[in-house]
């Protein structure tokens, strides 16, 4: 029998622990250039003292303004409406939440290349890289290795957490390419009562183009750092007959950095820490939408191949070969319709599959079994479900919102297994249910006054029900002030890999229980013209019966376990202005305090303090913008209880549109400064911080047919 | 290292289905899959149609929209009693405009017309109208009000879903965050208005099922 060495997939490896050794790395306080610190306080100090003749006017009402717009500047106006925080459109000063949208045009303007790009610059946000996969940090939470489970992320409404880990894909594994993007509208905070388990700390809803919004045939390529390229396709038109109808396809390669240098593994039997040429990534994605009458049927495919340079799980390192396959996709069919009497009937049903696949190169030969083997690790998941929505306006004081889904896990299965010679390790086939009913009602009390309250239940096969209630309060005193009070409670279910999986290393634990958050959080939203505004914001989430990873002493394998508690408490402020003729820019500082109370070490990878701005400069009128953006991250705790240094990174765009008809050209400098840093690395790793990417460019071109 | 297989355990597979409803999973799976394909044969079957309702976020701009479109729209001479008579401009129904920004636009004048606005209901005599703005909470009534506005100078603009088709010369759409509109040329000919090719350049040209049909 082959002895298998200590590995543990995707949990702390002891091997992994011992090689991190005792190393002191403290904040680099020279991180943060005088350079940089200049950029962010005249950004700031431009915001409001711009054009001060301007404002003045803006104080007025909004209408002269307005009625002086050309035809050609009043098509240009964004329709600030979002549809996700309490399912339908309104207004986002009347969302029972705190929001943020993103529009194609910033993400054509600042040049944001994945979803992780748009998402590290929403204010309190951020997000870290293993080099494998991203993930985001929300109010401070942001554990390594946790896969993004307490978010929703959303696509046209449909749900991307996956059945396995409950995750979410944000880098080049997310499944749709940007270009399709039409907005991207972010709600902070628990989601519970309208979104399903996982909107614990907020929903993310990215919102396709239709095809009425491309025109015809239209494609773009680009060339990057790295040995980058990426291609895309598409189709779309609007049909007479009413058929709306959008194709696309992409395609990636990057050859990745050539040389990687991990200290960890600075020593002559191990390249002296270079890993050559292991950090490649590649991906093919597939969407199509079709909408008719009431009928929306869009769907997405998108497999990605990363190589993994960090020796993850005690793998071997400078090799290739150890790499992971994501492959995520769904179909999707809603109707939408009037029922009578003023009620409108959504139903949305759907068909997904989520495919992890990883191939981990260890040798075996210090246990006296070959010197390369390829282990095989996968996550396989299958489901369809239904989800029905009612909704009905009341008279004009009230809004009626019930609902209630049903999702068949029909396939979670989990394996591990050696290819050559064949030993299986582990291997778990399971399938499970949810079932949720909710409702939702907005009630404007007075002209000045709305309440939000929602109720939901759950029922999971994995451990039971849960009800969780939310209610809003939102205040509007004056025309251009507003207050919201939140409460909400919210849970995170166990997922499958939480509960089950159980390769060597590794404990299953079937009888873990969901997490929970009572969140608080007030808002105040402020225009002092009609293109300057401020939001600022205080919350406090305390999350209980935290799910965390712990080392069983008796045996050393790693289990899952409801243990302890962790208070997220914060306050930011932002603000937005943009000017005629398209001059923007934007500025937030988020400070956050993440304590797990009796916890002798801090949070991992929770900075206390966070800055980012942007501006987006119109050099010709509607044709030549340069955009620049910037975050900082103050310094992070490592699971070695080390610090990540404190770090700012800034990135310039200058991005060009019908210089010539139908051509879009975007050339982008990311990380201008070249800013050396590094993010937290979870568990699994030997590395306790990961090197990121210096300065890189990126070109692209796109050209309407 | 000894290799520990998971057995299947009574978590899976609708264990606590089981425990809960006091029948088996297959057969609730079953039951709503059932429920789904019967509730999508009747959604499928169903002729009414669909329609989105916009929120008030966007009337400012579209009621700039409506002000825009008096400069580019050229009314027969006979539409104005003398020089200095207003331009009457329509809101049929639930007025979604602000006080605030109908008072402003009752400052402005127009070709030397000054701007009268006023809210009608969807029976009154709506051929006085320069323009009648039809909103998405009376397009029950748009084709009846269309109908009713057939041989006079009124420039009807609406903004709902085939608006332009049922033959109303201007609908209002949002394509992508943004408003643009549609041009119904043949009914804005019928009604004797001149459209500026500037405006039409905007627009997405579009026809109706032709004018005779319904009667």
């Amino acid at each position: 029998m082959i002895v298998a060495p200590a590995m543990s997939f995707r949990s702390p490896a002891q091997t992994a622990r011992k090689q991190r050794g005792s190393r002191l790395e403290l904040a680099n306080p020279s991180a943060w250039p005088l350079v940089q610190r200049t950029l962010i306080l005249i950004i700031i100090s431009l915001l409001p003292f711009l054009n001060p003749i301007h404002v003045l006017a803006q104080d007025k009402p909004d209408t002269p303004d307005l009625l002086d717009k050309s035809l050609e500047d009043l098509m240009s106006i964004e329709i600030d409406s979002v549809s996700s925080a309490s399912g339908f459109k309104q207004k986002v000063t009347e969302a029972p939440a705190s929001v943020t949208i993103i529009t194609s045009e910033e993400i054509q303007r600042y040049g944001y290349r994945t979803l992780a790009d748009i998402l590290r610059n929403v204010r309190g946000f951020y997000v870290s890289y293993d080099r494998n996969y991203s993930y985001l940090g929300v109010a401070g939470f942001g554990l390594p290795g946790q896969y993004n489970n307490g978010i929703t992320l959303l696509v046209d409404g449909h749900r991307l957490n996956d059945n396995i880990y409950d995750g979410n894909l944000l880098g080049t594994d997310f499944p749709i390419d940007v270009d399709l993007i039409d907005r991207v509208e972010v709600i902070r905070g628990p989601n519970s009562s309208l979104y399903v388990a996982s909107a614990f700390l907020g929903v993310i809803n990215v919102i396709t183009k239709r095809g009425r919004d491309l025109q015809k045939v239209s494609g773009a390529g680009e060339v990057g750092s790295y040995g980058t390229y990426q291609g895309r396709l598409s189709y779309g038109n609007k049909f007479n007959n009413g058929l709306d109808l959008l194709l696309s396809g992409s395609s990636y390669d990057s050859r990745g950095q050539d040389q990687l240098f991990f200290k960890e593994f600075d020593n002559p039997a191990t390249n002296n820490g270079i890993a050559v040429n292991a950090d490649d990534d590649q991906f093919h994605q597939f969407f199509a939408s079709a909408s008719w009458g009431g009928f929306t049927l869009h769907g997405a495919f998108g497999s990605r191949d990363k190589g993994i340079p960090t020796a993850s799980y005690g793998t071997i390192f400078d090799v290739t070969g150890t790499h992971t396959i994501d492959a995520r996709g769904y179909v999707d069919l809603q109707y939408d319709r009037e029922v009578g009497h003023g009620w409108n009937l959504a139903n949305r049903t759907y068909y997904d599959q989520y495919n992890n696949d990883g191939t981990y190169v260890y040798d075996y030969s210090d246990s006296g079994g070959p010197s390369r083997v390829l282990n095989e690790n996968f996550a396989h998941g299958k489901w369809w479900g239904d989800e029905v929505t009612l909704s009905k306006q009341i008279r004009e004081t009230q809004r009626l919102t019930v609902g209630s889904e049903f999702v068949d896990n029909f396939q979670q299965n989990q394996g591990n297994y050696d290819l050559q010679p064949f030993v299986q390790y582990f291997s778990d086939r399971r399938t499970s249910n949810t079932f949720s009913v909710y409702a939702q009602d907005e009630i404007h009390l007075r002209r000045d006054l709305i309440l939000n309250l929602g109720l939901r239940y759950d029922y999971y096969s994995t451990f039971g029900g849960t009800t969780n209630p939310r209610a809003a309060l939102i205040y509007n005193p004056w025309t251009k002030t507003t207050f919201k009070f939140l409460y909400g409670q919210s849970f995170r279910a166990p997922n499958m890999f939480e509960l089950f999986y159980d390769a060597p290393g590794n404990e299953a634990n079937p009888s873990l229980r969901p997490e929970t958050l009572k969140s608080t959080e007030l808002v105040w939203e402020q225009s002092f013209a009609n293109h300057f505004r401020m939001t600022a914001s205080g919350f406090y989430y305390p999350i209980h019966r935290l799910i965390s990873e712990q080392v069983d002493t008796a045996d050393g394998n790693a289990f899952f376990t409801n243990a302890g508690s962790l208070n997220l408490r914060g306050l930011d402020v932002s603000l937005w202005r943009s000017f005629p003729g398209g001059l923007e820019g934007t500025a937030s500082y988020t400070f956050q305090d993440a304590v797990s109370p009796g916890a002798q070490v801090p949070v991992t990878n929770s900075p206390k303090h966070l800055i980012q701005a942007g501006i987006s400069v119109p050099l010709v009128k509607q044709k030549v913008f340069a955009s620049m953006d910037l975050q900082y991250l103050s310094k992070r705790a490592t699971l070695a209880g080390q610090y990540s240094g404190a770090y700012a990174v800034t990135n310039f765009t200058l991005f060009t549109r019908n210089i010539f008809k139908g051509c879009e050209v975007s050339a982008g400098l990311y990380n201008v400064f070249n800013q050396d840093y590094a993010d937290p690395g979870g568990n699994g790793l030997a590395e306790d911080t990961i090197p990121q990417d210096g300065r890189n460019f990126r070109i692209k071109v796109g050209y309407q047919f | 290292m000894s290799i520990r297989l998971q057995k299947r355990g009574d978590w899976g597979s609708g264990g606590g289905w089981r425990f809960i409803m006091g029948v088996d999973s297959r057969q609730i799976r079953r039951a709503s899959f059932s429920i789904i394909v019967a509730g999508w044969l009747f959604l499928a079957s169903s002729p009414t149609a669909h329609s989105q309702n916009e929120e008030s976020v966007e009337y400012p701009v579209k009621l700039a929209f409506l002000y825009n479109f008096t400069k580019f729209v050229e009314w027969p001479p006979d539409s104005y009693r003398n020089q200095g008579s207003p331009l009457v401009m329509c809101i049929v129904g639930d007025d979604p405009f602000s006080p605030d920004l109908e008072g402003e636009l009752r400052t402005r004048t127009v070709g030397g017309h000054p701007v009268e606005v006023r809210t009608m209901r969807p029976n009154d005599n709506l051929s006085i109208c320069h323009i009648a703005f039809v909103p998405a909470t009376e397009k029950d009534q748009a084709a009846r009000i269309v109908r009713g506005l057939k041989g006079s100078s009124t420039l009807t603009v609406g903004e709902t879903e085939g608006f332009a088709a049922l033959g109303g010369i201007i609908n209002l759409t949002v394509e992508g965050n943004k408003l643009h509109f549609e041009v119904n040329l043949p009914a804005a000919e019928r009604a004797g208005l001149k459209i500026s090719a500037k405006l039409l350049s905007l627009a997405k040209i579009v026809h109706d099922e032709g004018p005779s049909k319904g009667d």
